[in-house]
C-alpha cells in the first residue's frame, strides 16, 4: 500500500514537473499554449494503446490467407493445364494439315505404316527377298516433310533402314543413333509425364538403344494393335473380315480380337477422301495415348512399361496407330492380377487405347481437319463408330 | 471479443474447407451386376464377359468362375457393376489363353493361343456382331446369359 502510493505521488510529480517543462518551453501567449494539455492527453493514451496484434487476429489474417490462396491455387494449376492442352490441339492441328498436306500431294492420305514382312507390300522390288528386310517407314515418316521437318526427312537412310538404327553410318552427322532420338517438339503433348524417350531397348546390350516415343498416333479403325498376329482372312465365320488383311509372319489367329483394317490408316495401304464414306467429320484420323498406366508398368509378369511403345522411328502397329475398339483413357484395372486369361486381351487393349493426361478425356483430330476433346464417359459404342471410315453407323450427340 | 473473433476465423475455415468438398467425379449411375454364363444350360468358366453401354459409362468387365458365376466391374476395376441402361454384351473365351499374358514385343508374331480353339463363336467378341443384350436396371441385378448356339 505504502509502495503504491509512493509510486503514485512519483508519477504525479513526473507528470507536473513535465507540463512545467513544455509550459516554459512553450510560453502560455503563444498559439500553442493549449497544445501542453494535448501533448499529456496524448502521453495517458499512449500507455493503454496495444502495439502489435494479437495471437488470435494473426490467426484470422492466415486463415483468411489460407482461403484465399486455396481458392486461387486449383485456378492457376487449371489454367497451366488449359495451356498445355491447348498447345496439344495446335500439335494435333498441325499434324491434321500435314495428312491433309500429303493427300493434296499424292492424292491418298499415308500409309498407316509401310512393312516389308507381307505380301501385301506395296514396294516387290525392295521385298525382303531383295536387299532390304527391315524397311519399315511409320506413319510420322512420311509427315516430315510437312511439319518443317524436311531436313530430318532428307536424313533418313530410305534404302537401307539398318542405318537408321543402330549401324553406324559413315558419317558422324548421319549417325542413326542421332536419328532415333531425334526429337520433333509438334509430336509432344506438354501434359504427357516422363521422358521422352524410352526405356534402353535391350539394356543389355552395348549398344543400349533409345526411342524418341511420339504422343500422336493415327487411328486405325476399331484395332491397330493386334497381339498375336491376328490376320484372319474372310471366312464363313468372319465373312467381313477385310480382304486386305496383312499377314505378318506365320502366326495363327488370336480368336479374341480381330485386326480390322476399318480405319482410315491401314499397314501397306493407302485410302484416299472417298474411301470415308462415313463422312470426314465422323471418322477420327489421329489422337493421343496416355503415358501414364501404374499397373502395366508395375505389373512383373508383364515386364514391360507403357513408355516403351511408341518408338516414332522405328515403328510397327504398337507405335503407329491406336483403335477405337477400347474406351477413352482405358488402364490396367487395379484387380488386372485376379483376371486370368483375360489378362492377355486387356494388355492387347491398353496397347490399343487412346488416352491423354487432359483431366476426362482426350483430343482427337478428325479426318475433316477439326481438332476436338472427347469426354471418356461418352459410349464406348458411339466411340468404336467414330473409329471406322466406313461403317454406316448413324452417330448421335457425343 | 477474442471468443467472437476465434468464431470468425473458424467459420471461415470451415467455409475454406466447404469450397472444395464436392468435387468428386459424379459419372453415370451404376448399379450391381451378377450371374452365370452358360451354353447349352451348362454353366460355363472362364468366359470374359463385357458389358458395352449404349448411352454414356463405361465398358464393365468380368471372367466367369468354375461355377460359371461373374460379377462385373468398370473396366477401372474400381467401381462395381455397370451402368444403368441397355448394354451390348461381349463374351471371350480366355481359356485359350495360357496363365500369364505373352511379354512384349515378341509377342506380336506368336501364335498367343498355341493352337487351342475357343468354345464359343467369334461373332460375341464384338460389339457389332453379338446377338446378345441386356439392360441394368437401378437395383441389384441377377443377369444369366446363356451363350445361343
Amino acid at each position: 500500500m505504502i509502495l503504491k502510493d509512493f509510486t503514485e505521488q512519483i508519477l504525479d510529480n513526473t507528470m507536473v514537473v513535465e507540463t512545467a517543462i513544455v509550459q516554459i518551453w512553450r510560453p502560455s501567449d503563444s498559439p500553442f499554449a493549449n497544445m501542453s494539455l494535448f501533448l499529456s492527453k496524448e502521453k495517458e493514451g499512449m500507455k493503454s494503446r496495444k502495439l502489435g496484434f494479437t495471437l488470435v487476429e494473426l490467426l484470422v489474417v492466415i486463415a483468411i490467407i489460407g482461403v484465399l490462396v486455396g481458392l486461387l491455387l486449383p485456378a492457376v494449376q487449371s489454367a497451366r493445364e488449359a495451356a498445355r492442352r491447348m498447345q496439344c490441339s495446335n500439335n494435333l492441328k498441325q499434324l491434321g494439315l500435314a495428312v491433309h498436306m500429303f493427300h493434296d500431294t499424292h492424292r491418298k492420305f499415308p500409309y498407316g505404316m509401310l512393312r516389308p514382312q507381307s505380301p501385301q507390300f506395296p514396294h516387290p522390288e525392295l521385298s525382303p527377298a531383295n536387299t532390304n528386310p527391315t524397311r519399315r517407314y511409320g506413319f510420322m515418316h512420311q509427315l516430315l516433310s510437312y511439319i518443317e521437318q524436311d531436313n530430318l526427312w532428307q536424313r533418313w537412310d530410305q534404302l537401307v533402314f539398318n542405318n537408321n538404327d543402330r549401324v553406324p553410318a559413315t558419317a558422324a552427322q548421319f549417325s542413326g543413333d542421332h536419328f532415333m532420338k531425334k526429337t520433333v517438339p509438334t509430336l509432344v503433348c506438354p501434359s504427357n509425364p516422363g521422358s521422352l524417350l524410352s526405356e534402353p531397348a535391350n539394356p543389355a546390350s552395348t549398344s543400349n538403344q533409345q526411342y524418341f516415343r511420339t504422343h500422336y498416333y493415327g487411328c486405325a479403325g476399331t484395332r491397330g494393335y493386334p497381339r498375336g498376329g491376328v490376320y484372319p482372312r474372310p471366312s464363313l465365320l468372319n465373312p467381313f473380315a477385310p480382304a486386305a488383311q496383312d499377314p505378318v509372319g506365320p502366326a495363327a489367329p488370336n480368336p479374341g480380337y480381330v485386326s480390322t483394317s476399318d480405319g482410315i490408316l491401314a499397314q501397306n495401304k493407302q485410302y484416299n477422301m472417298g474411301s470415308a464414306s462415313d463422312g470426314t467429320s465422323n471418322t477420327l484420323l489421329l489422337g493421343e495415348r496416355a503415358f501414364f498406366d501404374p499397373i502395366f508398368d508395375s505389373d512383373t509378369v508383364l515386364n514391360d512399361r507403357i513408355r516403351n511403345w511408341g518408338w516414332v522411328w522405328f515403328a510397327a502397329q504398337g507405335d503407329n496407330f491406336l483403335g477405337t475398339g477400347v474406351p477413352i483413357n482405358f488402364r490396367l484395372p487395379v484387380n488386372f492380377a485376379t483376371l486370368g486369361g483375360a489378362r492377355t486381351l486387356l494388355v492387347d487393349d491398353r496397347i490399343n487405347a487412346f488416352g491423354s493426361m487432359h483431366t476426362g478425356g482426350a483430343q482427337f483430330t478428325l479426318l475433316d481437319g477439326s481438332v476436338t476433346f472427347i469426354s471418356q464417359s461418352i459410349s464406348p459404342i458411339t466411340f468404336r463408330a467414330l473409329g471406322t471410315r466406313a461403317g454406316g453407323e448413324v452417330i448421335g450427340e457425343y | 471479443m477474442a471468443a467472437s473473433l476465434r468464431i470468425c476465423s473458424m467459420a471461415l475455415l470451415v467455409s475454406g474447407l466447404g469450397v472444395f468438398a464436392g468435387c468428386g467425379d459424379s459419372g453415370p449411375k451404376m448399379a450391381p451386376v451378377e450371374g452365370t454364363v452358360s451354353l447349352d444350360g451348362k454353366p460355363l468358366n472362364n468366359i470374359m464377359v463385357e458389358f458395352w453401354p449404349s448411352s454414356a459409362g463405361p465398358r464393365s468387365i468380368a471372367v466367369s468362375d468354375a461355377q460359371g458365376r461373374y460379377k462385373l466391374m468398370a473396366d477401372d476395376g474400381k467401381r462395381e457393376g455397370a451402368a444403368v441402361g441397355p448394354h451390348k454384351v461381349v463374351l471371350h473365351d480366355v481359356s485359350v489363353y495360357g496363365e500369364n499374358p505373352p511379354v512384349g514385343r515378341a509377342a506380336e508374331n506368336v501364335d498367343v493361343t498355341k493352337g487351342k480353339k475357343p468354345r464359343i463363336s467369334n461373332k460375341f467378341a464384338s460389339p457389332e456382331t453379338t446377338t446378345i443384350s441386356q439392360t441394368v436396371e437401378d437395383k441389384k441385378n441377377d443377369l444369366n446369359i446363356d451363350i445361343p448356339k
